[in-house]
């Protein structure tokens, strides 16, 4: 809080490595070199300051109305079945995302993070490529692919003899596209991880022993964590407030969070109900994440 | 203290880093309602739909600008209720002179005050335009544009194979044969929450009878193949050939056909409902005048006649003449306006937290 970037930069120069110090250290210049993020942080709380005070005034109102301060809004979601099916989905979207891109994002990053760095160099720019594609173009990619007639229901439909899986308006289908899109945020949070591994480790687990399987469930798993750990809250909560797959991919059948307050705010211009399903979100994400922060904290403790 | 000063300076800089995003994304390429450019020449702000209305526009537009000396500058927006969200947005500081939106928009538009009253004297085409399709109301907040009418949609192929003859009756879409093969949008299109009234009557008698329409909306789930949030994904799936009978607009449907997809439209025995485009002049525009010369030139005979030929949006001048060709796409004539069915917009966007609350807990759940 007391930060006073005129003080700070004499007194932290030394040799130790702590966190704090580290953040310390880069905060003033941070924040006074880089009128963006600066400008990006305060647009950013003033905007959500501003849908605060719209979710707080009565319905119908198109500007923040605070004389007539009303708990309806907040009490109608929160009492809303519908709600609670929205808010699970969106939950169990993000945990599937996360889910598919760690067991699909681990070996690519162990791999990479075994390789020459010339190697890793190239292989980085490949995980990258996904991402300088438009969403809303590799989602229309998944749906062709997903749909019918599609290369994966022509598959299907020639091993089952059955009509062929269709998966464009599914819930696996926005699993698909958004894992495909979050890839690469999980790849780089692991890789990050494992590559500052010592390979001695898994060297010496070898050589007294282990098989493989067990040098990684042991050795070199564990260690991963903090890298499994961060790529998980990245991908969840990237996931869980999506826009392009869950539209055009899983429509109105299998709304989210985020489809929702377009839906309210956007379409039916309910600006204090979307106001509110953008407040219980922001909190019930930043729930999930301290959950996830306690639950894979501990585990890491523990090892 | 430090923390204080700094939160000032912080507030300064951010509000005016809003400012100016707000400027660039809405000014749409340096347009701003405010300014006229050196010549004395005013520039008109025109927020319209997107894709093949806004390429109509550009193609209209220039003769505009050759007959007053106004320019116009065209932005393409997004659905109706969007272009008037995005005013309700900007009405301290409107970035947009007119706007294009529809029944429902309008009333919106109007509950928000963003919408200025226009002089029907300023608009002389005004007087030939169908009287139904007139903004209801003693002040005049926005002129109708087009019509365009909402019935179904059907794949031919599809439907034969389903051994079925060519829908004639909305209750088509329950039919069992086309089951997982039947599209709609959710409640907050004009597709969907214009046809529960309808529903209801036809129903109930009573077109404000909520129950009995979602009574039977309920039933259509098995059909379903999906509720898509806008018609752009019902457009997508009759283009894969996934549907065989879906709710439609009329133009959307033909704009499909011209652009070689198998689809054909068929209006409903118990009558398509409608729903008029409206132009509306913002609140606080400095070009009024010039504003509603531009409506004037939107309503005249060539500029409608341009419109249903190329996006199959029906006139809502009277004295617009068409080729039999396109006359047979369009609703078109005294006769043919007279068989529309009426849906009461006002009492619509009334309840239309409710109706859209319905569909989603009901329906799409």
């Amino acid at each position: 809080m007391t930060v006073s970037p005129v003080a700070t930069p004499p007194r932290v120069r030394p040799t130790s490595v702590g966190r704090t110090r580290g953040v310390r250290r880069l905060l003033p210049p941070f924040l006074l070199l880089s009128p963006a993020t600066v400008f990006l942080l305060i647009s950013f709380v003033l905007a959500m300051v501003y849908l605060l005070m719209i979710s707080l005034s009565p319905q119908g109102s198109y500007s923040p109305d605070l004389g007539h301060a009303t708990l309806a809004n907040y009490r109608d979601v929160l009492a809303d079945p519908y709600f609670h099916h929205v808010l699970l989905r969106t939950a169990r979207l993000a945990a599937y995302c996360t889910l598919c891109t760690l067991v699909c994002g681990y070996p690519v990053a162990y791999y990479i993070s075994r390789c020459s760095p010339r190697a890793q160099v190239y292989l980085s720019m490949i995980v990258i490529a996904p991402l300088f594609i438009s969403s809303v173009a590799t989602t229309f990619g998944w749906y062709t692919v997903l749909g019918q007639p599609g290369p994966l229901n022509w598959l299907t439909s020639k091993v089952s003899s059955g009509q062929g899986l269709d998966l464009v308006f599914t819930l696996p289908g926005v699993v698909v596209a958004e894992s495909d899109r979050l890839l690469p945020y999980m790849v780089f949070a692991l890789f990050g991880s494992l590559s500052r591994q010592d390979v001695n480790l898994t060297r010496a687990a070898r050589s007294l022993g282990a098989s493989p399987l067990r040098t990684f469930v042991k050795v070199t798993f564990p260690i991963s964590l903090p890298g499994v750990f961060a790529g998980a809250v990245i991908v969840f909560a990237l996931s869980a407030s999506s826009y392009a797959a869950p539209t055009l991919l899983g429509g109105t059948k299998n709304t989210t969070m985020a489809m929702y307050i377009y839906q309210q705010g956007v379409q039916l211009i309910n600006w204090p109900r979307a106001g509110v399903l953008t407040f219980i979100f922001l909190v019930a994400v930043a729930l999930a994440v301290a959950v996830l922060t306690l639950v894979l904290g501990r585990r890491r403790g523990g090892e | 203290m430090f923390l204080r000063r700094f939160t000032t300076r912080l507030t300064v800089v951010g509000t005016v880093g809003v400012l100016a995003v707000s400027l660039a994304a809405c000014g749409g390429g340096g347009a701003n309602s405010a300014t006229s450019d050196g010549g004395g020449q005013k520039t008109l702000v025109l927020l319209g739909p997107a894709g093949p209305w806004a390429d109509t526009y550009n193609q209209v537009l220039p003769e505009f600008t050759k007959e007053t000396g106004i320019k116009v500058t065209y932005i393409p927006g997004e659905s109706s209720t969007k272009n008037v969200a995005r005013l309700i947005a900007e009405r301290n500081n409107p970035q947009v002179d007119v706007v294009d939106t529809n029944d429902v928009g309008l009333i919106q538009g109007e509950q928000a005050n963003i919408f200025a009253t226009l002089d029907p004297k300023k608009i002389p085409n005004y007087a030939d335009t169908y009287p139904q399709f007139r903004q209801q109301g003693d002040k005049l907040l926005g002129i109708p544009r087009y019509i365009t009418t909402a019935g179904l949609e059907y794949n031919p192929d599809l439907v034969s194979k389903a051994h079925q003859q060519p829908p004639t009756s909305w209750f088509d879409l329950w039919n069992p044969a086309y089951k997982g093969k039947v599209g709609m949008t959710d409640c907050s299109n004009v597709q969907c929450y214009g046809l529960v009234p309808l529903l209801a009557k036809l129903q109930s008698g009573d077109p404000t009878n909520l129950n009995a329409a979602f009574d039977k909306l309920k039933q259509l789930a098995p059909n379903l193949k999906t509720i898509a949030t806008s018609s752009t994904g019902l457009d997508q799936l009759m283009t894969q050939g996934n549907l065989a009978v879906s709710t439609a607009l009329s133009y959307a449907a033909y704009t499909l056909k011209a652009g070689g997809v198998n689809v054909e439209f068929a209006t409903p025995k118990e009558g398509a409902f409608y729903y008029t485009g409206f132009l509306g002049v913002a609140e606080g525009s400095s070009k009024i005048p010039e504003a509603e010369k531009l409506l004037d030139y939107m309503l005249s005979p060539t500029v409608q006649a341009a419109f249903a030929k190329n996006n199959y949006a029906s006139p809502v001048n009277t004295k617009v003449k068409l080729d039999s060709d396109v006359a047979s796409k369009v609703t078109y004539g005294q006769e043919q306006v007279d068989a529309l069915q009426k849906i009461d917009w006002a009492w619509v966007e009334k309840n239309l937290q409710t109706i859209s609350d319905k569909f989603n807990s009901e329906v799409a759940q």
